[in-house]
């Protein structure tokens, strides 16, 4: 026979909940959940129910998206490396290449000469952070590769199709081959190309994946593990996609795609995006953990152009053309002598 | 809605134990919040916390194939999260920022994580419920849990004694339990 129980407990469950129960009341309520799974039970629902209650919004600090992204990064950093030290007689090079300013250094990476592998040797190129790649393929494509990217391609493209893997952000310009498409694969979707200019950007990390056509025609599909495609839609020149690989929903617009890629020319331009993109992509392309406190700030409009800046010398400009300061936190290493991400703190002037 | 997700958790454990990378993703993204949340009830630095999480999703994936779950996903998450902590809180030299203020409090009794109702769960379910209750009832209930404020804050604002707050957040406790009786177990 259900009991209920008496306000007396109640109000010391209450009070003990929020920590104000004296050593007394404690006591008591210890010995009352102690004498029947009943009370215990009504214990714990109440206070089940006290905690979930209580609002998010301790939590704006938590970050999802960025906490996944660097699990995955301790995840694939693991494996990478054993990739790596696994299969270097595979991989016939690993190229990491700054580019300097305006100047772009192509590289045509030839095979090993392996002739126990009958088939293409595959490749993999990375941007490190804070750099670009750019690399011409044996077909004569040319590709650009953002800061924190990777792009495995084969020395040599055999079959019907000539195919790269993308985790990241390029560019391409495609030679034209209707015979012969180019397709490039991510972990969410396929990209097929005849003979077109246009930029994919793909993180693993992020569910959220672009497409911009800047010339030509490009067919998108959606791409699972097993090798099945879905197609999606066909893209115009100057067209935008937006893939949400979670929701599978997409969008295109068509508008001006310059500031999408121009990163390949070393400018991030800006036009007319809210202050917390913008602080997004600078801590991507410099890899550094920016922090944009007060919530004012998060959709302030912001329009602008850098080219080549150092993160200096961006800091400063957005601190006078716009309401905001920053601060620049000292690294300090780690108990294991490793340093963490350069953090900044940027925050709206005015605030304690 | 625990009845429908069970369908797709399913699927999203088998994709893991496969070592699909774009599950385990999802798994990350949806509890991650909430793991926390519940973190913070034995260890207060959210730093802390997010670290504790993200050091099990990790070790999860290391053992992605040999992991077993067989229930729900959610509880094992819990539980694992629970463990994991309370490891910590002993491994830990007793620091203040770690060990947990009410030492014979309501922390010396383990969560059942069989049962427990998350903070995405129950967030919408409290909303409705405090709605339906007599707005001094849910008044007092709301400002402490929603808007932060102590007791003898609410008290001071609304010119009663903290054991008339005392005894109208029991109420609202109480009236919710009722409502929420069906989720709860």
């Amino acid at each position: 026979m259900k009991e209920e129980p008496n306000e007396a407990i109640i109000r010391i469950i209450v009070k003990d909940l929020a920590e104000n129960a004296d050593q007394e009341e404690k006591d008591f309520l210890k010995k009352w959940i102690g004498e029947s799974d009943e009370n215990r039970n009504c214990f714990e629902q109440l206070r089940n129910i006290w905690e979930a209650s209580e609002s998010q919004k301790n939590l704006n600090s938590v970050n999802t998206n960025e906490a996944l992204a660097d699990v995955l990064r301790r995840i694939s950093g693991r494996s990478f490396l054993n990739k790596l030290w696994n299969s270097l007689g595979r991989i016939a090079a690993i190229l990491f290449i700054p580019l300097l300013l305006g100047n772009i250094l192509w590289i045509t990476v030839g095979p090993k000469e392996d002739l126990s592998a009958p088939g293409p040797v595959y490749s993999e190129v990375f941007a490190t952070f804070g750099t670009r790649t750019a690399l011409k393929l044996i077909d004569g494509s040319l590709v650009w590769l953002n800061s924190g990217s990777s792009l495995k391609y084969p020395d040599k493209f055999t079959g019907n199709q000539r195919e790269v893997t993308l985790n990241g952000e390029a560019y391409f310009e495609v030679t034209s081959n209707p015979d012969i498409p180019f397709i490039v694969k991510t972990s969410d979707l396929t990209v097929k190309a005849t003979g077109t200019k246009f930029n994919v950007m793909s993180y693993i990390s992020d569910s959220k994946s672009e497409i911009t056509l800047v010339t030509g025609k490009v067919f998108v599909s959606e791409s699972d593990k097993n090798g099945s495609v879905k197609p999606i839609s066909e893209l115009s020149p100057n067209q935008h996609m937006v893939f949400n690989g979670n929701t599978k929903s997409f969008s295109i617009n068509d508008e001006d795609t310059y500031k999408y890629y121009a990163w390949k020319d070393g400018k991030l331009i800006f036009r007319n995006e809210p202050l917390s993109d913008v602080v997004k992509k600078i801590s991507q392309v410099f890899n550094v953990d920016i922090e944009l406190q007060g919530k004012e700030l998060q959709d302030y409009r912001y329009r602008a152009t850098f080219e080549d800046e150092s993160l200096s010398e961006i800091l400063k400009l957005l601190k006078i053309s716009s309401p905001i300061c920053y601060r620049e936190l000292k690294r300090t290493p780690l108990p294991d002598g490793s340093f963490p991400k350069k953090k900044v703190i940027i925050s709206p002037v005015n605030q304690k | 809605m625990a009845k429908q997700s069970g369908l797709i958790e399913k699927v999203l454990v088998k994709k893991l134990n496969e070592g699909d990378k774009n599950a385990f993703s999802v798994i990350f993204t949806t509890y991650y919040k909430d793991l926390v949340l519940f973190a913070l009830h034995f260890i207060h630095k959210p730093e802390s916390a997010e670290e504790i999480i993200q050091d099990l999703f990790v070790k999860i994936w290391e053992d992605h194939e040999s992991i077993n779950i067989n229930g729900s996903l959610k509880s094992y998450l819990l539980k694992s999260v629970q463990n994991k902590c309370i490891d910590t809180i002993r491994h830990l030299k007793i620091k203040q920022e770690y060990y947990n203020k009410t030492l014979s409090g309501s922390i010396d009794y383990e969560y059942n994580t069989d049962n427990y109702l998350i903070n995405s769960e129950l967030e919408g379910l409290v909303r409705s419920a405090l709605a339906k209750l007599p707005p001094d009832i849910s008044e007092a209930y709301r400002m402490n849990r929603f808007e932060g404020l102590k007791y003898q804050e609410i008290a001071d604002r609304l010119n009663v004694s903290v054991r008339t707050i005392e005894v109208r957040i029991g109420k609202a406790l109480c009236a919710l339990r009722e409502e929420l009786r069906d989720y709860l177990s």
